[in-house]
C-alpha cells in the first residue's frame, strides 16, 4: 500500500534524481493546482494532495532507511566507506559534504589500521630480534663465565710461576756466587801453578849447577886416580929399588908396599867416588827430566786454570744475565698476575652487564609483545 | 480534453528532463572513462619518479636525465587532466598540484626517507583520486556492476601495484649501496607480506571471475608468475641474506615487470568496462 502511495515520487526521483525529481513534483503540483483553479476541476486538488502525501511519505521512508543503514554501518567492526548507504539512498547522494567527510573518515581509519598493522609487524620483528639478543647474551654470559674461571686458574698458576721464579732466582744468585768463588779459586790455582813452574825452573837450574859440580868431581876423582896410579908406579919403583938394595931396602920395600896398597886404596876410593858421582849424575838427569815434565804439566795446568777462569767468568756473566732475565720475568709475571686480576674483575662486570642485558632483552620482548597485543586485530576492532 | 493536454504536457516535461539528464550522465561517463587511464598512467609515472629519485639520492647521478623526462611526462599529463572539470573540482586534485609543485622543487635536496614519504603520500592521494573518479562511473553507469569487482579493479589492483612500487623504491637505495639496515629489512618484510597477501586476494578473485576471457587468463597467469618470482627474489636477495649482491638495474627491471604485468590486467579490465558502457 505504502509502495503504491510512494510510487510517483519514487519513479520521479529515481529517474531524475532527488533535486530535479523534487522540482518536477513541485512544478507538477503547481500546474495541477492552477489547472484545477482555472478550469474548476476540484479532483485535481485531490491529486495534488496525494502527490504531496506521496512525496512526504517517500522522504520519511528514505530517512528511516538511511537511519537503519547508518545503524548497520555503525554496528559493523570492519567497515568500508563503500558500504556507506549513499548508493542505496538518493537522499544521502545530495548530502555530498557529509558523504565525503564519512569517506575520508573511513580512509583515515584504513590508514590507521595500515599503520597499526605495520607497527604490529615491526613489533614481531623486534620480538624476534630481542629473542636473538637474549640468546646471544646468554651464550656470551656462559662464555664469559668460563673465561672468568679460566682466568682465575691462570691467576693461580701465575702465583705458582712467581714462587718458582723466586726459587730459580735464588738458585741463579747462588750459581753466580759459586762462579765468582770458583773464578777466585782457579785464579789462585793458576798462581800456585806459576809458582810451581818457577820453583821447577829454579830446581832445574840448581840441577844444572849440580851437573857442573859433578863434572868437577869427575875431574877431581880422575886427578886422584892419576895420583894413585903415579903413587903405585912410584911405590913399584921404590920396591924395585928396595929389592936392589937388599936388606937395606927391606924396610923401604915394606913402606913401598904400604904406599902401593895406599895408592890402590886411593884408586879404589876414587873409583867408588866416581861411580857414586855417575849415579848422582844419572839421578840428576832423571830429576831434570822429571822436572821438565813437572814444568810442562804445571804450565798446562796453569793454562787450563786460565781457561777455566775464562769459562767461569763466562758462567758468571751468563748467570748475571740469567738473573737479570729472571728479575724481568718476575716483574712481568707480577704485572701479568695483576692484569689477570683486573681482567677477572672486568669479566665479572661483563657477566653482570650481560645478565642486565638479558633482562633488558626480555623486557624489550615483553614491551614488543604488549605493542603487538595493542595493535592486534581485536584491539583494532575495538577502535573501530 | 483539457486533462489530456495536461497529461501530454507533463509527459513531455518528464521525458525531456530525463533525456537531458541521461545525456549529461553519458557525457560525464565518457569523459571519466577517457581521463581515468590518463590518471592511472600519471600514478605510474609518479611511482617511476619515486624509484628513480631513490636511486639518484643514493649517488646515481645519471638517473637525473630519466627523472627530468618523467617530470616532463607528468606535467604533460597534468595539463591534459586540467581540462577535466570533474577532476579539477575535487579537493584532492588541488592538494596533488600543490604537493607536486613543492616536491619537484625540492626533490634533489631531500633525504632518501623523506623522498620516499613525500612520494608515497603524493601517490596515495592520487590513488584516492583514481578511486573516487572510478566510483563515479559506478553511479553513472547503467550496467549492473558488482561493487566488489569495482573495488578490486580500482582499489586493490592499483594498491597492489603501489605496494610493489614501494618495495621497488625502498629496495633501490639498498641495491645501489649494496647494504641494508634493520629498518629497511623490516619495511621490506612488511611490504613483502602486503604484496603476498594482496596479490593472493586479487588474483584469486580475478581467477574466480567467470567473465574473464582467455586473454585475461593468460595475463593473469603471467602476473601470478612474475609476482611469485618477485616475492622469491625479495626473500632470497634481501630478507634471508645479509649480503646484497643483486644489481640495481636488475632489481628495477624485476619490480617494474611485476608492476607492468598487473597494470596490463587493469588496462584490459578498463577496456572491457569501457566497451560494455
Amino acid at each position: 500500500m505504502l509502495n503504491l502511495i510512494q510510487f510517483p515520487s519514487d519513479i520521479l526521483i529515481k529517474m531524475l534524481g532527488l533535486k530535479v525529481g523534487s522540482y518536477m513534483l513541485a512544478t507538477l503540483n503547481v500546474i495541477l493546482l492552477l489547472w484545477g483553479v482555472f478550469f474548476s476541476e476540484l479532483y485535481l486538488s485531490f491529486i495534488v494532495g496525494f502527490l504531496v502525501f506521496s512525496y512526504t511519505s517517500y522522504l520519511i521512508t528514505e530517512l528511516q532507511r538511511l537511519q537503519t543503514s547508518f545503524d548497520d554501518f555503525r554496528s559493523k567492526e570492519s567497515v568500508d566507506w563503500k558500504e556507506i548507504p549513499v548508493y542505496q539512498s538518493p537522499l544521502l547522494g545530495e548530502l555530498n559534504s557529509l558523504f565525503i567527510h564519512m569517506k575520508e573518515l573511513s580512509r583515515q581509519k584504513s590508514k590507521l589500521e595500515e599503520r597499526l598493522s605495520e607497527i604490529s609487524f615491526s613489533s614481531e620483528q623486534v620480538i624476534t630480534s630481542a629473542a636473538e639478543v637474549s640468546d646471544n647474551v646468554d651464550a656470551q654470559s656462559e662464555a664469559t663465565t668460563s673465561t672468568a674461571a679460566a682466568i682465575n686458574e691462570m691467576t693461580s698458576s701465575l702465583e705458582n710461576v712467581a714462587t718458582n721464579i723466586s726459587s730459580v732466582n735464588a738458585l741463579a744468585c747462588k750459581a753466580l756466587n759459586n762462579a765468582k768463588t770458583g773464578t777466585v779459586s782457579v785464579n789462585t790455582l793458576a798462581d800456585d801453578f806459576a809458582i810451581v813452574h818457577k820453583d821447577v825452573e829454579q830446581t832445574r837450574d840448581a840441577m844444572d849447577i849440580l851437573g857442573t859440580y859433578t863434572d868437577k868431581m869427575f875431574d877431581l876423582t880422575s886427578s886422584i886416580q892419576n895420583i894413585a896410579e903415579q903413587t903405585n908406579l912410584l911405590a913399584l919403583n921404590a920396591s924395585i929399588e928396595a929389592a936392589r938394595a937388599g936388606e937395606a931396602g927391606r924396610g923401604f920395600s915394606v913402606v913401598a908396599d904400604e904406599v902401593r896398597t895406599l895408592a890402590a886404596d886411593s884408586r879404589k876410593c876414587a873409583d867408588d867416588i866416581n861411580s857414586g858421582i855417575v849415579s848422582v849424575n844419572d839421578q840428576r838427569l832423571q830429576v831434570i827430566n822429571s822436572m821438565s815434565l813437572v814444568a810442562e804439566q804445571a804450565n798446562e795446568c796453569c793454562q787450563k786454570a786460565l781457561n777455566a777462569t775464562n769459562v767461569l767468568q763466562d758462567i758468571q756473566s751468563e748467570s748475571e744475565q740469567v738473573q737479570k732475565r729472571i728479575m724481568e720475568i718476575s716483574v712481568n709475571t707480577e704485572q701479568q698476575a695483576q692484569a689477570t686480576i683486573e681482567i677477572s674483575n672486568n669479566i665479572e662486570h661483563i657477566v653482570e652487564r650481560a645478565t642486565a642485558n638479558t633482562n633488558v632483552a626480555a623486557e624489550t620482548k615483553r614491551v614488543a609483545n604488549y605493542l603487538r597485543s595493542v595493535t592486534s586485530a581485536e584491539t583494532q576492532g575495538k577502535i573501530a | 480534453m483539457n486533462i489530456l493536454i495536461l497529461c501530454v504536457l507533463l509527459v513531455a516535461i518528464f521525458v525531456s528532463a530525463f533525456t537531458v539528464r541521461h545525456k549529461l550522465e553519458k557525457r560525464t561517463l565518457k569523459q571519466i572513462l577517457y581521463y581515468l587511464p590518463m590518471l592511472h598512467s600519471m600514478i605510474g609515472q609518479m611511482q617511476k619518479h619515486r624509484g628513480l629519485n631513490a636511486s639518484f639520492l643514493q649517488g646515481k647521478s645519471e638517473a637525473i636525465s630519466a627523472i627530468k623526462s618523467v617530470q616532463h611526462k607528468l606535467e604533460q599529463i597534468s595539463r591534459d587532466l586540467e581540462r577535466f572539470t570533474i577532476l579539477t573540482e575535487m579537493e584532492r586534485w588541488d592538494a596533488y598540484l600543490d604537493h607536486w609543485s613543492r616536491l619537484v622543487r625540492n626533490h634533489q635536496n631531500l633525504s632518501v626517507a623523506e623522498s620516499f614519504t613525500q612520494h608515497t603520500a603524493l601517490i596515495e592521494n592520487a590513488l584516492y583520486l583514481l578511486e573516487d573518479l572510478a566510483n563515479t562511473t559506478q553511479s553513472l553507469s547503467k550496467i549492473e556492476t558488482d561493487s566488489n569487482h569495482v573495488t578490486l579493479l580500482w582499489r586493490e589492483l592499483p594498491l597492489l601495484v603501489e605496494f610493489v612500487g614501494q618495495t621497488r623504491a625502498i629496495g633501490m637505495p639498498i641495491v645501489t649501496k649494496q647494504e641494508m639496515n634493520q629498518i629497511d629489512k623490516i619495511k621490506l618484510g612488511y611490504l613483502r607480506d602486503k604484496v603476498d597477501k594482496t596479490s593472493s586476494i586479487v588474483f584469486d578473485a580475478l581467477l574466480k571471475d567467470t567473465q574473464n576471457s582467455k586473454q585475461s587468463h593468460v595475463q593473469l597467469e603471467s602476473a601470478i608468475s612474475v609476482c611469485g618470482g618477485f616475492i622469491t627474489t625479495l626473500d632470497r636477495e634481501f630478507l634471508k641474506t645479509d649480503k646484497i649482491t643483486l644489481a640495481s638495474d636488475d632489481y628495477f627491471e624485476i619490480a617494474s615487470n611485476v608492476m607492468n604485468s598487473i597494470n596490463e590486467i587493469l588496462h584490459f579490465e578498463m577496456d572491457k568496462f569501457t566497451q560494455n558502457t
